[in-house]
């Protein structure tokens, strides 16, 4: 698969008052291949940025965004991406918006079919193929946005924050659905969050960021499938315990001495 | 009772009284524009013997000869000079419709295509957009004449403008995830105009569309005015040097009642296009809005 790698990234730009707004600076990282990266941080340090920076919607101002080592020059099927907002085409049936990546690329219809048909049934979707998304609630849309970006069979997967405006429980259900998906293709994947909980359920690494810029970077080590039980051992609850901190929550926080 | 089967009812009362209220006024004014024409007919004289009148403008042929050469005013003669004068105005109108919209339509897309073109056309469109289209007749008549292709052009012109502002702004109203996520999936320039740009933007089009119908109708008879020889507006011309108001009314009715066709013709052409659009979108409202 693909490792990412980020060398002085930096992307600034002007507000409508003429200010310079640096919203990415200087981040440097490398994201191996396989690793579940969980980005986090408050509200407009620049996570989204940084995303679409990966993703090649947007150039960097300063710095080099590589994947296995060749410089990205802009937006890939390799780099799949699931937006925070409904990006599902309303006007294409399921199986159509499912199949389109493969449909741009030239495969053969039936093959695309096919091969829509199958994350189509992944996601639990398998009876809606020929509905149009008017009729999808905003969890089955969800679904369609992650069959459509597997279907592609991308090398690096990045969301942003692609189940924020979801229900508590279609979002628990939607994060096992993920790991499913993740562990049969293992892509790299870049998951853009603001939600602790969530990050420590999926993450490999949980990067912070604050002001654009990388403030921790932290390896989560607990054992997968994690479960309720295992994200109350006290490493998950110290790891909980910093990046809450990291969010300006600290008085949620007890008062510890011992520093991680 | 449906909602539909509802609003047809509403609407066919509407008419019925708008009938009535016309009747009416014909009895309570009972004036002439010159002797034997009354200035609003009542019904029973435009669908006898003002409709029977139109058999003036047959110019003879398929056994049933003009007035012209000494024939009778006939029914067949009124029906058969409404179809042909029809055919002639809905032809100029067609043509120019259709080469207005695939004009207007490739221009405001290749427009799109950059940010830089559509700044630059930003103020140019608008200008033109604002420009009284009847006040360029008499220059399209000086450049091509009373003849078939001055009046199309004339009609292509009026839709052309509409449609192109339309569809840069429909583009330019296209919501940019749409396009990014197409981007991601690997989709090229043109995939993305025809798989994303076109069906994004058509319920925004729809508004235009019907705008251009109006415009197309209003055009034609504008152009047909000055100089032709043929055409529903040729006739409501001719009737106007004479103070024939019943033939101008009844002329009226006819184009009423061919724009409400081409309406309902397109109205039930797009409803397959916006059948992914929730219903209460794809449903325009009173005004053609979508």
């Amino acid at each position: 698969m693909a490792e990412v790698e980020l060398r002085n990234v930096g992307q600034s730009f002007r507000r409508s008052g003429g200010a310079l707004v640096e919203a990415v600076a200087d981040v440097s990282l490398v994201i191996r291949s396989h690793e579940f990266v969980c980005l986090i941080g408050p509200s407009g340090c620049g996570k989204t940025t940084l995303l679409q920076l990966v993703a090649g919607l947007t150039r960097a101002s300063q710095g080099q965004i590589s994947v296995d080592g060749a410089a990205i020059a802009g937006p890939s099927p390799e780099r799949g991406l699931v937006f925070q907002r409904d990006s599902v085409f309303p006007w294409m049936r399921t199986i159509d918006n499912v199949s389109y990546g493969l449909k741009c690329r030239g495969v053969e219809k039936t093959k695309r079919i096919e091969i829509a048909r199958q994350y189509l049934r992944q996601v639990g979707l398998g009876d809606v193929e020929r509905s149009w998304p008017r009729e999808l609630s905003g969890g089955m849309l969800k679904r369609v946005a992650v069959a459509t970006v597997f279907a592609n069979s991308p090398r690096v997967l990045l969301m942003d924050e692609p189940f924020a405006a979801l229900d508590y429980v279609t979002k628990l259900q939607l994060h096992q659905l993920l790991l499913t998906l993740w562990e049969q293709h293992r892509p790299t994947v870049l998951f853009v969050t603001h939600d602790v909980d969530e990050a420590m359920l999926l993450a490999d690494r949980i990067v912070v960021m604050k002001e654009g810029r990388v403030v921790d970077d932290r390896k989560i080590t607990l054992a997968r499938r994690r479960t309720v039980e295992s994200l109350a051992l006290p490493e998950a609850v110290a790891h909980k315990e910093v990046l809450l901190r990291h969010l300006g929550l600290g008085e949620l926080v007890q008062d510890r001495t011992a520093p991680l | 009772m449906k909602r539909t089967t509802a609003h047809r009812l509403t609407s066919f009362g509407v008419l019925v009284v708008l009938a009535a209220l016309w009747q009416l006024a014909s009895i309570m004014m009972p004036y002439e524009s010159v002797p034997g024409e009354p200035m609003i007919p009542g019904w029973q004289i435009l669908v006898t013997r003002t409709f029977l009148s139109l058999a003036d403008y047959w110019q003879g042929g398929l056994g049933i000869p003009s007035v012209a050469q000494g024939g009778e005013r006939t029914y067949a003669g009124a029906a058969l000079a409404v179809l042909s004068n029809s055919w002639d105005t809905s032809l100029r109108l067609f043509t120019g419709l259709t080469l207005g919209v695939a004009v207007g339509l490739v221009a405001g897309l290749a427009v799109s295509w950059s940010k830089w073109s559509r700044r630059i056309v930003a103020l140019p469109a608008q200008i033109i957009r604002t420009f009284p289209m009847l006040a360029l007749i008499p220059m399209f008549q000086l450049w091509f004449g009373a003849t078939f292709l001055g009046m199309a052009l004339f009609v292509a012109f009026a839709v052309g403008v509409i449609f192109f502002t339309g569809t840069v702004n429909a583009v330019g109203n296209v919501s940019d995830i749409h396009v990014d996520y197409a981007r991601t999936q690997g989709a090229s320039r043109i995939q993305i105009y025809r798989s994303v740009i076109l069906p994004a933007m058509f319920p925004e089009l729809r508004s235009s569309i019907m705008l251009s119908l109006g415009t197309a109708w209003t055009a034609v008879i504008a152009a047909e005015f000055l100089g032709a020889q043929t055409g529903l507006g040729q006739i409501i011309v001719f009737a106007q040097y004479f103070g024939y108001v019943g033939r101008m009314f009844l002329v009226a009715l006819f184009l009423l009642f061919y724009a409400a066709i081409t309406y309902a013709l397109f109205e039930r052409a797009s409803r397959r296009l916006t059948e992914w659009m929730p219903r209460e979108l794809a449903t325009p409202d009173r005004y053609g809005a979508p």
